[in-house]
């Protein structure tokens, strides 16, 4: 069989970093390295020719035209409904249907339902880590915390489909963060942040830091959201 | 926050630009403007982008209505994301990164890898041995390309259409380097099985 190459004696990583040197990515030692190959290899001489064939092909293989426009314009009307959302500056979204700006994959259908069903538990956890018991006949939600967070949320975040409710609560957890309302439309949360965190100072340190992790697509400050000073 | 009209019209020059141009200051530049949410600059990188994400994406998930979905979430993510670029490696390592990482997701959750005995191109079979002509042979590339492994088809994309070097590759895919150079060699050994006669085989 053809492919069954007698590569006795051949340099084997100069043989696999052939593609590489036929597309000119090496770097200068790899390249004299396969260059030196070459001049004792015609094995391998044979095969660049076959690979700068093949990348020939390959590149020359591009008939599909391809409409960018309609989908960037759905692109540009989620990003406008999302403008509009956060300069409303409050939670309340005006319903709409679920795929106004784009279709939203299935998986990211779910993912938000099980963003959504998670909330409860972190919701419950928080309440965990930071409550006491309410007064008898005193209603709480599961949010609510031991010391409640008085005005309206200071942030509104947008996590990645894929964090999970313990991402959540690891990422609230440093600045006593609760979720207020969410998932909007556009998958966002307003959340409120307890004591010195929502001091104008270490608001934006948390934001930067939030800003900084992989887990959160996006962060800003709700517009006229009252910080919290002492 | 900068706001306009939804799409402004089209750069088609960015259409034409190759997918291995040497654009990175370009689109450093489109990426620092889209962190001011600048959407003309956004806009800009979108056109670069659309062309080879999409073809590298339509030869990942096999559907271009899947593909055009994973490219606005990955865009979508470029537009949010600008500011995290710190350009420690090409603006094209990062989004194309973004896109393999989306399009994976997208496949996991939908189920949507298709056996090799499934493939549209299933009624192009072709004596691979009389192939003539450019067009007969990209079409037999093509053939052979389909049954490859997702994981060596992306390699041989990644290399020989979008230009990445290895260890790019490796970025983007989140894996090793030797991984990367072991996918091309099964991919290059698996090809010269399927094409015996054509460009990807080598000497006896």
């Amino acid at each position: 069989m053809r492919m069954d190459i007698d590569r006795s004696g051949c340099d084997s990583e100069a043989a696999r970093l052939l593609p590489w040197f036929v597309s000119g990515r090496l770097d200068p030692v790899e390249r004299a390295r396969v260059d030196e190959h070459l001049a004792a290899c015609p094995i391998c001489r044979a095969d660049r020719e076959a690979q700068a064939q093949l990348r020939e092909l390959m590149r020359s293989d591009d008939r599909i035209e391809y409409s960018p426009q309609p989908a960037l314009e759905k692109l540009m009307s989620r990003i406008d409904e999302m403008d509009r959302e956060f300069d409303s500056g409050g939670s309340t979204i005006a319903p709409r249907p679920p795929r106004v700006a784009m279709h939203a994959p299935r998986w990211l259908v779910a993912a938000l339902v099980i963003q959504t069903v998670g909330l409860g538990v972190l919701g419950a956890a928080l309440w965990q880590h930071f409550g006491s018991e309410p007064a008898p006949g005193q209603y709480r939600t599961l949010a609510a915390t031991a010391e409640p967070v008085t005005g309206a949320p200071q942030l509104r975040v947008v996590f990645a489909p894929a964090t999970t409710v313990a991402d959540i609560a690891e990422l609230l957890r440093p600045m006593r963060g609760t979720v207020v309302s969410g998932p909007s439309e556009a998958g966002a949360y307003a959340i409120a942040v307890a004591g010195d965190h929502a001091r104008p100072r270490e608001l934006d340190a948390q934001i930067e830091r939030l800003r900084a992790d992989r887990r959160v697509l996006f962060v800003e400050p709700i517009a006229g959201a009252p910080s919290q000073e002492r | 926050m900068t706001r306009g009209p939804a799409v402004e019209p089209l750069d088609r020059r960015a259409e034409t630009i190759p997918a291995s141009a040497p654009t990175n200051e370009h689109e450093l530049e489109l990426l620092r403007r889209t962190t001011s949410r600048d959407r003309d600059a956004f806009q800009q990188l979108y056109l670069i982008y659309h062309r080879r994400l999409a073809r590298f994406l339509t030869r990942m998930t096999r559907r271009y209505e899947v593909a055009e979905e994973v490219i606005n979430d990955t865009m979508w993510i470029v537009w949010q994301r600008a500011g995290d670029f710190r350009g420690s490696s090409q603006v094209s390592t990062w989004i194309m990164g973004i896109a393999y990482r989306r399009a994976l997701k997208s496949l996991r959750r939908a189920s949507l890898q298709i056996h090799a005995a499934d493939l549209d191109t299933r009624d192009e079979e072709t004596d691979a041995g009389a192939a003539v002509d450019d067009a007969e042979r990209r079409q037999l590339v093509g053939w052979a390309l389909a049954r490859l492994p997702l994981e060596q088809r992306l390699v041989l994309e990644l290399t020989y259409y979008l230009g990445h070097s290895c260890e790019e590759i490796a970025e983007i895919m989140d894996c090793p380097v030797n991984t990367v150079k072991t996918r091309m060699f099964h991919a290059r050994r698996k090809l010269r099985q399927l094409l015996p006669a054509q460009p990807g085989h080598s000497v006896e």
